[in-house]
């Protein structure tokens, strides 16, 4: 009997823009997001070079102080919800049902609606440079600044409406990976055989079900205090902007968990891997994240040590925020013990996920000493305040993601990222790295505020703000290197096998890159570290099935898309013109309606 | 052969079905969202300092100052320079809308053992009637919204006026979209298939969130309209 | 009752009429509610029992009517630990906010109500 697998796709929809538009494959979805992702990271990339350009020198001409406002805001918004995000959703999209041993997610139309809603989203936002203004006053946006007084233009509008739009698509998502985990598993994966990277995308997705909320009533009180004559937040009709910061920060802080636990999850799969050992205290690393997660929401205020909290609410602020360094000290100690001892394979990866380790624990202890309310009260807005975030948003969230694009790109394409090249994008990247944010320490203690457009000479700042110029200048480069190492990589032909890396999880059970079905055969867990349970006990690999199997994937469908431009109107109405909005609210009823009508087998 | 079925039905690992597991995660987050909104009701309530109040109170002339005189009407001088402010809250009015969504809960429930009893007629006549209960709680809340903004209250009003019409708006719209999920099903339900196999299924997904936005109606009655100042 | 033999295998929850009689105690419960915020006096007593008394219908709503008790146990921890969440967010919000004199201005326009 032939071992030939028929996979009954619609023939029309294996290549070309339409078969993007309107794919429901989560590995293409993956790849949507990681791609999407990984550009806005350039332009993000782009508005920091613009922004470090114009602190090179005191008094710098570069660029005019409204655009300087706008371009730290919009840095941070696009690192964040177009960058880091996406470039995590990307690997969720591309490897959890693998790494699970799922045909897709549990709705991969509702996943196909997640990424154009945010891709929706992110053009609406970017978009603001060329309408009229980018939102000029930081990501967090406090209040009363945002007002329609201080803030008369549109820029404060894309945020809003840009931001609500990011918020729908990261809910949709995250409940899809929820349900996902939580039903998909395959045969003898219980939740403590689970990969480490499985169980933080799980709680990522808690934390965003649940800490999006709160911000979406915040960008509602603002909306509605721009344009429907409310005043929540503005202290002139009786509001209280320190409402905003509290909404803002219910959701910010776990929003900051939402960026590093991607990263975390990743260096848990590749430092085992390249160290030929299993994951030393994977319990202790899962219930660590857990911990995180439910101490995540009782920090939040620590960003408002200087609003004028009591002193028994900064006291219990400070100690919950001083508490949540102890599981996250657990993980770090739990990865260093997976080395010791290990047989580590020196590859890109295995550099990244080490740098990792480093330059989080710096970041991490420049914040837990800002945990303490007067510490904070001197270092609140000063650099040294950008110097932590950088550290744990680039050095730790930022690595832990290369980490994870040099292991799985064979498992994704089929080919190997050169590793010449790597070695030295991540030099250029590590070095880059310290010379950009380490001085930073320094201006912040040297009393150097953030968000200022320029200093005078004579501060003590010239010297380190002109290193940090050069150090991103470097990590510029070496992005380049790496634009140029995966273009060379996708010029070859593929070559990598079913587990070039000889790892463990069930995503390198099938082959690089995955067929669209994902596994001939669903595999059979035995243990935590499947491939290695299964090659130590003799359990050979399951046979393919020795007739023709059917699998039936569900067709593509372009409601999804639809369905997104309709949101993309609904939120442009409140900006222009509200027929927009009700005609947004139409193209959604008709997709609903046809996205429900539409037959799934 | 060996026949390997589509993504959506396989066995799951809990047992349960996804579409239910997503809504129940889904009504989780709708706890926050509808928990801040009440939480920034509830932080304005303990400041307000003029009219129109939830209920009656006493302020001195300065509270007066720049009120509408719709809002100034309802408080009534009793010397030393004070005034008697009458509560906008018509409790009486909105437990007949209480009661009526309570019905529509029983209604709901009853669709709901139609559809996943097979009897069709019992379903549609009974998500017919849940529909109608859910429009005539509509009704009631366009009677109120309209009131209180003769008497004053609108979203520039006060911070009662803001965080009450934001918080029971949305409520409100989410009655609101319940109504037109029902009678998407209901129509549904006259084509030739019907609602096709799961119809037990997809009722009840409706009844969940049907539910939900009464058992959110039980809490804002109770901490808007029951629980004096 | 006669429909009893057509009953699906998975068919789980209540009867019709137990539906009903859920629906009338929960009325009553609401007609007492009203009638203690508004009629008799019951002083300090009022919150607490209007807290309890609404706990009960929401319980009854959700455990009865959503079906909670008779599903996978799944779908009760999920909810109860976001409502759980919410209530804490909520309450750490207002004490936050209503503990804090430099927070909230003081009330200059009310002098008693």
């Amino acid at each position: 009997m032939a071992t030939a697998v028929e996979t009954l796709a619609p023939p029309a929809t294996q290549s070309g823009i339409w078969s993007w538009i309107t794919t429901i494959d989560h590995k293409r979805i993956g790849a949507l997001y990681a791609i999407t992702g990984f550009i806005f990271f350039l332009v993000g990339g782009v508005e920091a070079l613009l922004i470090r350009a114009q602190l090179a020198v005191p008094n710098g001409d570069v660029i005019d102080p409204e655009l300087f406002n706008q371009l730290f805001g919009v840095h941070a918004l696009t690192m964040i919800f177009l960058a880091v995000m996406p470039m995590g959703a990307g690997f969720f999209n591309y490897m959890i049902p693998l790494m699970i041993g799922a045909r897709d997610v549990a709705f991969p139309r509702l996943n196909a609606l997640s990424y154009w809603i945010f891709l929706g989203g992110a053009l609406l936002l970017t978009s603001s440079f060329i309408f009229g203004g980018a939102p000029d006053a930081g990501w967090f946006a406090y209040a009363p600044l945002t007002s329609e007084q201080f803030s008369p233009g549109r820029n404060m509008d894309f945020y809003v409406l840009g931001i609500l739009m990011l918020g729908v698509s990261s809910m949709a998502a995250a409940l899809n990976f929820a349900v996902t985990i939580i039903n998909m598993r395959a045969p003898g994966m219980s939740l403590l055989r689970m990969p480490v990277f499985v169980w933080m995308t799980l709680i990522i997705s808690a934390l965003l079900i649940l800490a999006l909320p709160p911000l979406t009533v915040a960008l509602l009180q603002l909306l509605f205090d721009r344009h429907y004559e409310t005043s929540f937040l503005s202290p002139g009709g009786g509001g209280d902007p320190l409402l905003w910061q509290h909404l803002f920060w219910v959701f910010g802080h776990p929003e900051v968990y939402i960026l590093i636990l991607p990263a975390m999850g990743i260096v848990s799969e590749t430092l085992p891997v390249f160290s030929r050992k299993p994951l030393f205290g994977y319990s202790a690393i899962v219930f660590s994240g857990m911990a995180i997660a439910f101490l995540g929401w009782a920090v939040w205020s620590h960003h408002m040590y200087t609003t004028g909290l009591g002193p028994v609410q900064k006291s219990i602020f400070a100690g919950t925020t001083m508490t949540i360094g102890v599981p996250t000290g657990i993980k770090i100690f739990n990865w260093l013990a997976t080395m010791y001892g290990g047989s580590i394979r020196f590859t890109t990866s295995m550099y990244f996920a080490v740098a990792f380790i480093a330059l989080f624990t710096i970041g991490g202890i420049s914040g837990v000493m800002h945990a303490s309310p007067p510490i904070d009260t001197q270092q609140q807005d000063t650099y040294w305040i950008v110097a932590h975030i950088h550290y744990v948003l680039v050095g730790g969230a930022l690595m832990g993601i290369f980490s994870g694009i040099y292991y799985w790109f064979p498992k994704m394409t089929g080919r190997f990222l050169g590793e010449g090249l790597g070695q030295v994008h991540f030099w250029l990247m590590f070095i880059g790295i310290n010379l950009t944010f380490f001085p930073m320490h320094f201006l912040g203690t040297a009393g150097m505020p953030r968000r200022i457009y320029t200093y005078d000479s004579g501060m003590g700042w010239d010297f380190w703000n002109m290193v940090a110029t050069i150090g991103a200048l470097v990590i510029g480069v070496s992005l380049l290197v790496f634009i140029a190492n995966f273009f060379r990589a996708m010029g070859q032909k593929p070559t990598a096998p079913n587990n070039p890396w000889d790892a463990a999880t069930l995503e390198w059970a099938t082959t690089s890159p995955p067929p669209e079905h994902d596994f001939d055969l669903i595999p059979i867990v035995r243990g935590r570290d499947p491939l290695w349970f299964d090659r130590d006990h003799g359990h050979a690999p399951a046979a393919a099935p020795d007739s023709a199997v059917h699998i039936h994937l569900p067709p593509p469908s372009y409601y999804p898309m639809m369905m997104a431009v309709g949101v993309l109107l609904l939120a442009v109405g409140p900006m222009t013109h509200l027929v927009l909005t009700a005609f947004g609210a139409v193209v959604i009823a008709y997709s609903v309606w046809g996205w429900a009508l539409e037959p799934t087998d | 052969m060996a026949q390997a079925s589509a993504v959506e039905h396989h066995p799951t690992s809990t047992g349960t079905d996804n579409r239910k597991l997503l809504w129940w995660i889904f009504l989780g987050s709708e706890c926050l969202f509808f928990g801040s909104l009440l939480a920034t009701y509830l932080i304005f309530k303990g400041s307000l300092a003029i009219p129109p109040f939830p209920t009656d109170r006493i302020v001195d002339a300065a509270a007066l100052v720049g009120v509408s005189d719709a809002a100034r009407e309802a408080c009534h001088s009793i010397g030393n320079n004070l005034f008697e402010c009458e509560g906008i809250l018509d409790v009486p009015v909105t437990s007949q809308s209480t009661f009526v969504l309570l019905m529509s809960s029983v209604t709901m429930v009853l669709a709901v053992y139609g559809a996943q009893n097979n009897r069709l007629k019992m379903m549609k006549l009974w998500l017919l009637a849940t529909m109608l209960l859910g429009l005539a709680f509509l009704g009631y809340q366009v009677f109120e919204f309209t009131t209180f903004g003769n008497e004053g209250l609108n979203l520039s009003s006060n911070q009662f006026g803001a965080s009450f019409f934001m918080l029971t708006g949305f409520h409100g719209t989410h009655v609101a979209v319940g109504v037109l999920y029902l009678g998407s099903l209901l129509f549904a339900s006259f084509r030739r298939s019907g609602l096709g196999p799961e119809a037990g299924f997809h009722i009840e997904s409706a009844g969940l969130y049907w539910h939900f936005v009464d058992v959110v109606w039980i809490v804002l009655f109770t901490v808007l309209y029951l629980i004096p100042a | 009752m006669a429909s009893e033999a057509e009953h699906h295998d998975e068919q789980h929850g209540l009867q019709p009429m137990q539906y009903i009689q859920i629906g009338i105690v929960l009325t009553i419960i609401t007609v007492v509610e009203l009638a203690a915020s508004l009629w008799v006096d019951l002083g300090d007593a009022l919150i607490p029992v209007l807290f309890v008394l609404s706990a009960v219908k929401f319980g009854a709503v959700i455990s009865l009517f959503m079906h909670l008790r008779f599903d996978n146990i799944v779908f009760t921890h999920i909810f109860l630990v976001s409502l759980a969440l919410g209530t804490a967010v909520l309450i750490a919000l207002i004490s936050l906010f209503w503990s804090d004199v430099t927070v909230i201005e003081p009330v200059t326009g009310i002098v008693g109500g």
